[in-house]
């Protein structure tokens, strides 16, 4: 896999992992959640523009960081400033000190939502799906059991990590907080 | 802003389309490296893209996927309604080989399960594209790797085996073999079990049975039969939902019967066992069954709980 860059690895290990807790703290700071989703997504293209990332040291605290930075950006520009953002702003500390693991493992909630979305995919696409990931049959394999063209096995790919993409995106956004960490409770605290 | 946002969408749609063609080994990898060059909007599109494919090969979801398939999901009415009615018409079950979609697809290499409650009839694609009917009360497992197997492990199955490379193998208390491609209906009784061939043929152990016969084991004694029309038509009509009794003794057909009733029915005098009765009935409607059992024979029914009894209308 040619194709697959350190940066890939290391984004998936250390950045993705926390993908819905980003996305909640960018929802808590503009509310909107396309808007919130815009941050998130600048967040991680800056991440891209680095050539020094692999010396992070708390990659997700660090994407935190910038995502609070591109909200301050947002704000400064905006006509009206909402107080209590503002308030969420200059109050939020990220603790960046400790390091992230190395490998941050799907927690056992986001293993049942791709479980639960592979369920819910028609049986041809999951059947593809399955031989090719979870067999780790190379595709003409696939094509083969499959009784398909190859073209076809990545048709069915296509869709299913689409649909996969939007499942698990739509889950992120209606998830409710599953761990707290300690900024998040400040957070909290600070606008009751 | 909302411009951006659909950019997004557009962007991660393109990462989807960049890996997929990657892995399949379509891809210009070179078209590639620039597209992913040309902004690192792109490059961070598509490293969401590869994390979310990463999580579909961990190894916990094999196992998840394989529990997922012990979920009674909701029969194929469609499947179901279709061989039925070709069913009915006379049996032509080698003309479905072709159905295709609609049927459940429970595509794990692990031995996956399917089974009916009593009363319950379901229709099941199995991986290979060859398909398995269960009736009443039955349940089977089956792996398809460089084999495909079916084991029944309870009650009575139609197997429609499709074509392959790979040989078909049955296995069941009584009966073990190796089927080709054809039309098969399996049923394993207390006392030993039956395999009807209705198309094609089976090996069982040094034994070929060719369409238009069947393999009936009982008490373990070995007879192979030929089928007559009618007996084809009784031991197969409950795939259309239905049950024919040709002269069956009372008791016979009131075991039979059973199979399909929450509520048994239940004969009080033994000496009606052996009244000879004709006729077809639907497996889920007993009513029917009791109104002509009254009418026509003089044999009453009564409720008691969750028993239905029989007894003759004038004692």
């Amino acid at each position: 896999m040619a194709w697959l860059r350190d940066i890939d690895i290391w984004f998936a290990d250390h950045v993705y992992p926390y993908h819905a807790q980003t996305r909640r703290y960018a929802i808590s700071l503009v509310r909107q959640p396309d808007e919130a989703e815009e941050l998130v997504q600048e967040a991680y293209a800056r991440l891209f523009a680095l050539s020094d990332w692999a010396a992070i040291a708390n990659p997700h605290a660090f994407t935190m960081r910038i995502v609070r930075n591109l909200a301050i950006e947002r704000f400064r520009r905006a006509e009206v400033v909402r107080l209590d953002q503002s308030a969420i702003l200059h109050t939020l500390e990220i603790a960046d000190q400790h390091p992230t693991p190395d490998v941050v493992a799907m927690d056992r909630s986001e293993l049942d939502r791709v479980v639960s979305a592979m369920r819910e995919m028609p049986p041809r696409m999951r059947e593809a799906l399955h031989l090719r990931r979870i067999e780790g049959l190379p595709p003409p394999e696939v094509a083969e059991r499959m009784g398909i063209c190859v073209s076809t096995v990545e048709t069915h790919l296509n869709k299913a990590l689409r649909l996969l993409m939007r499942t698990l995106n739509r889950q992120d956004a209606r998830a409710k907080t599953e761990r707290e960490f300690g900024w998040e409770t400040r957070e909290r605290r600070e606008r009751s | 802003m909302g411009d951006a946002r659909k950019t997004g969408a557009e962007l991660n749609e393109r990462a989807i389309d960049w890996l997929v063609a990657l892995d399949c080994g379509t891809a210009d990898e070179q078209a590639f490296d620039a597209w992913r060059a040309a902004d690192p909007r792109h490059a961070a599109a598509f490293a969401q893209v590869a994390a979310t494919w990463r999580r579909t090969a961990d190894p916990r979801l094999g196992p998840l996927l394989d529990q997922s398939v012990e979920d009674p999901r909701e029969p194929e009415p469609v499947v179901q309604r279709t061989w039925s009615r070709r069913a009915a018409v006379g049996g032509v079950f080698a003309a479905v080989l072709g159905l295709g979609a609609g049927g459940t697809m429970l595509a794990w290499p692990a031995r996956a399960h399917a089974e009916t409650a009593v009363g319950e009839r379901r229709s099941i694609r199995l991986p290979d594209g060859s398909h398995a009917m269960l009736n009443t009360d039955t349940r089977i497992a089956w792996r398809f790797g460089d084999e495909r197997t079916v084991w029944v492990e309870r009650g009575e199955v139609a197997l429609l085996v499709g074509p392959s490379r790979q040989p078909f193998r049955v296995h069941s208390d009584p009966i073990d073999g190796r089927l080709s491609t054809g039309s098969y209906s399996l049923r394993i009784e207390p006392t030993g079990g039956r395999l009807l061939v209705l198309s094609g043929q089976a090996t069982i152990g040094a034994e070929t049975v060719r369409a238009g016969n069947g393999l009936f084991i009982n008490n373990g004694g070995t007879e192979i039969a030929t089928l007559s029309p009618d007996a084809i038509t009784s031991a197969t009509a409950w795939q259309a939902g239905k049950i024919v009794f040709d002269g069956m003794p009372l008791g016979r057909a009131i075991t039979e019967f059973n199979r399909y009733l929450p509520d048994k029915i239940v004969l009080q005098q033994p000496d009606l066992a052996t009244t000879r009765l004709g006729g077809e009935f639907r497996t889920d409607d007993p009513a029917n069954f009791l109104i002509a059992l009254r009418d026509g024979f003089d044999i009453d029914n009564r409720r008691q709980g969750d028993r239905i009894l029989l007894f003759r209308k004038h004692d």
